[in-house]
């Protein structure tokens, strides 16, 4: 397989980002726990450098040290049926086991729960534990997208609510400029991550649904600073030569797949090598799109924020089932791998509704494989090859029955 | 008639479930007077957190192994019944306000320290001498409250206990294992 060059920045952007984040006091800045849909663009305005637990527990399963951070969580008292991100992320606390050298203390936790209501609960913990305020952003679920004017006051004025905070933290005033310059600076990297996300229609695609997972890092946790425009501008350019020349992710691609839900972060590797050799190409999923839809105008940022929260943020099972169906169209699917993640409750329940839905609508086969995002001890990464073997022996014979007639 | 954990409960079920007009009629006959079979001061005061009273047989167990409920905060529990809707105001606005000074539940989100500390308070209040905590599986909110709730109680001296319950079955006799230890630990009935 010919490696993506660009990539290879990715450790150092990763280093710089935490020895950023330890060093924030001494150089004048605070640090923000957050989670995905909050408003960084707003947090890097105002001096802060928003901090992922979830990140910090996505490197300790890609880095193999799952399993024992999570044990050390469960000796805490946290159950083993709790997300295994915040299992890890606690216990990595508790027993200082880290290859970020740990994370620095919060001045704040900001969170909002249209993604995620767990996340709400780990965050309370944290706040205990750091005896740091919190600002949870609640998003009412929004039914079928449908606009709701009393939901988007309630947003909106906690979002104004949110800027207080973070005055009273600072002692310095929002300085819209500096919003602007985060937002247009958040505007072109999420441009560019769609371009990115897009390459995927090529045949060969030049890059897997694996790269996209470790090369989304810089959009989530720095999206309002110049450091995902730069890397995502030079990883686009090479992408875009390697269509060009016809370079694939894979080589010999046979079967162009889906993958449903967060990755299984101890078997990247794993699976990626396990796939390509059978000429599988992950070329499009949910989780990454995610990331693309997160930008807002320079004109009115807290009405986009409260748009976004309450209308793409939150999950609905229609629009979810119609955006894979024009995925299957437009990225030349042949089939669906759904990851139905014991961790995410969220995203994992309407899975088998959604794989019904899909298969009926676009006639292509799917394959639903239960594991966890981070605890390689709730799953048998052997059990998964397995199915995978036998669904890709289904595509094979289906195929060639496609062929035949 | 001897008042039971299970018979005090199931009031507060027959309130979901019964028209109003008829429940209230019902309750009225009930015999407020009559004392709990106490046959002695060796019941162990309790304060249980939780959902649902799951298995339902729990609370008969409870009874069994001597244990009175000094309190609890079960969603489907004497959090019921604890705050009345005012008269006074339009019903919109005082159901609103019946809601939001109703007992929280796990589920709900409030400033992460005072939910431990007034958590830590309701028990104190309650003069319970330990706290089970009866966590359904599966529930992620029970789930990351215990351990630091757990930790304050236990820097106040105050025993608990956690149980976990499934809809899908539990062994009772495992349950009443683990509680009569617990309730042994309390009353140093150790050897």
């Amino acid at each position: 397989m010919q490696v993506i060059e660009s990539l290879k920045q990715l450790k150092q952007i990763n280093i710089d980002y935490y020895l950023a984040a330890h060093g924030a006091r001494q150089n004048g800045k605070f640090v923000a726990y957050v989670n995905a849909f909050t408003p960084v663009e707003l947090l890097y305005a105002m001096d802060f450098i928003p901090i992922y637990p979830e990140n910090h527990a996505v490197i300790l399963g890609a880095r193999k040290l799952s399993s024992e951070t999570a044990a050390a969580a469960e000796g805490m008292g946290y159950s083993m049926d709790l997300c295994s991100y915040a299992r890890c992320d606690l216990g990595s606390i508790r027993i200082g086991v880290s290859p970020t050298w740990g994370l620095p203390k919060p001045d704040i936790l900001v969170i909002s729960n249209s993604q995620c209501s767990t996340l709400t609960k780990w965050f309370e913990v944290l706040a205990r534990m750091y005896k740091a305020p919190m600002a949870l952003l609640d998003v009412p679920h929004s039914g079928n997208g449908e606009r709701d004017a009393a939901a988007e006051e309630y947003v909106h004025g906690q979002l104004e609510d949110l800027v207080v905070m973070l005055e009273r933290i600072t002692k310095k005033s929002l300085d819209t400029r500096k919003l602007r310059e985060t937002i247009e600076l958040s505007q072109e990297a999420s441009s560019l991550w769609t371009r990115i996300l897009e390459t995927g229609q090529a045949i060969p695609a030049p890059m897997s649904v694996f790269d996209q997972f470790i090369s989304m890092a810089p959009i989530v946790a720095q999206r309002g600073t110049k450091v995902p425009v730069d890397f995502y501008r030079s990883l686009l350019e090479e992408l875009e030569q390697r269509i060009e020349n016809e370079v694939g992710a894979v080589p010999s691609e046979r079967y162009r797949l889906f993958w449903d839900n967060l990755p299984i972060w101890p078997e990247l590797r794993r699976l990626s090598l396990f796939l390509a050799e059978r000429g599988v190409c992950l070329v499009t999923s949910l989780y990454t799109w995610a990331w693309a839809r997160l930008s807002v105008g320079t004109e009115n940022p807290f009405k986009d924020w409260t748009e976004q929260y309450l209308y793409t943020a939150n999950l609905h099972l229609q629009r979810r089932i119609d955006d894979y169906v024009e995925l299957a169209q437009r990225y030349s699917l042949d089939g669906f791998l759904y990851h139905s993640n014991r961790s995410c409750k969220f995203v994992s329940q309407d899975i088998p509704e959604v794989k019904a839905a899909v298969t009926k609508r676009t006639g292509l086969p799917g394959l639903i494989l239960e594991a966890d995002h981070n605890d390689p001890r709730l799953y048998s990464v052997e059990a998964l090859e397995n199915q995978i073997d036998n669904f890709l022996d289904l595509l094979a014979s289906r195929n060639k029955g496609i062929a035949a007639s | 008639m001897a008042w039971t954990q299970s018979k005090v409960m199931h009031l507060f079920e027959s309130w979901f479930l019964t028209p109003k007009e008829e429940h209230i009629a019902m309750m009225e006959k009930l015999p407020w007077d009559s004392k709990a079979a106490a046959e002695s001061d060796e019941r162990i005061r309790l304060y249980v957190r939780g959902k649902v009273w799951d298995p339902p047989a729990i609370l008969a167990l409870l009874d069994e192994l001597k244990f009175v409920l000094a309190g609890d905060e079960v969603v489907t529990g004497y959090r019921v019944a604890a705050v009345d809707a005012s008269l006074e105001q339009d019903p919109f606005d005082a159901l609103v306000e019946r809601f939001m000074r109703t007992p929280a539940y796990p589920g709900y989100h409030f400033d992460p320290e005072r939910m431990r500390e007034s958590f830590l308070e309701r028990v104190v209040q309650s003069g319970a001498q330990g706290v089970l905590f009866l966590n359904p599986k599966f529930c992620e909110a029970a789930g990351f409250d215990t351990p630091d709730f757990q930790k304050a109680l236990e820097e106040k001296g105050i025993p608990s206990i956690v149980l976990e319950t499934s809809t899908r079955g539990v062994s009772l006799e495992q349950l009443r294992v683990r509680l009569e230890a617990f309730r042994e630990m309390m009353s140093e009935d150790l050897p």
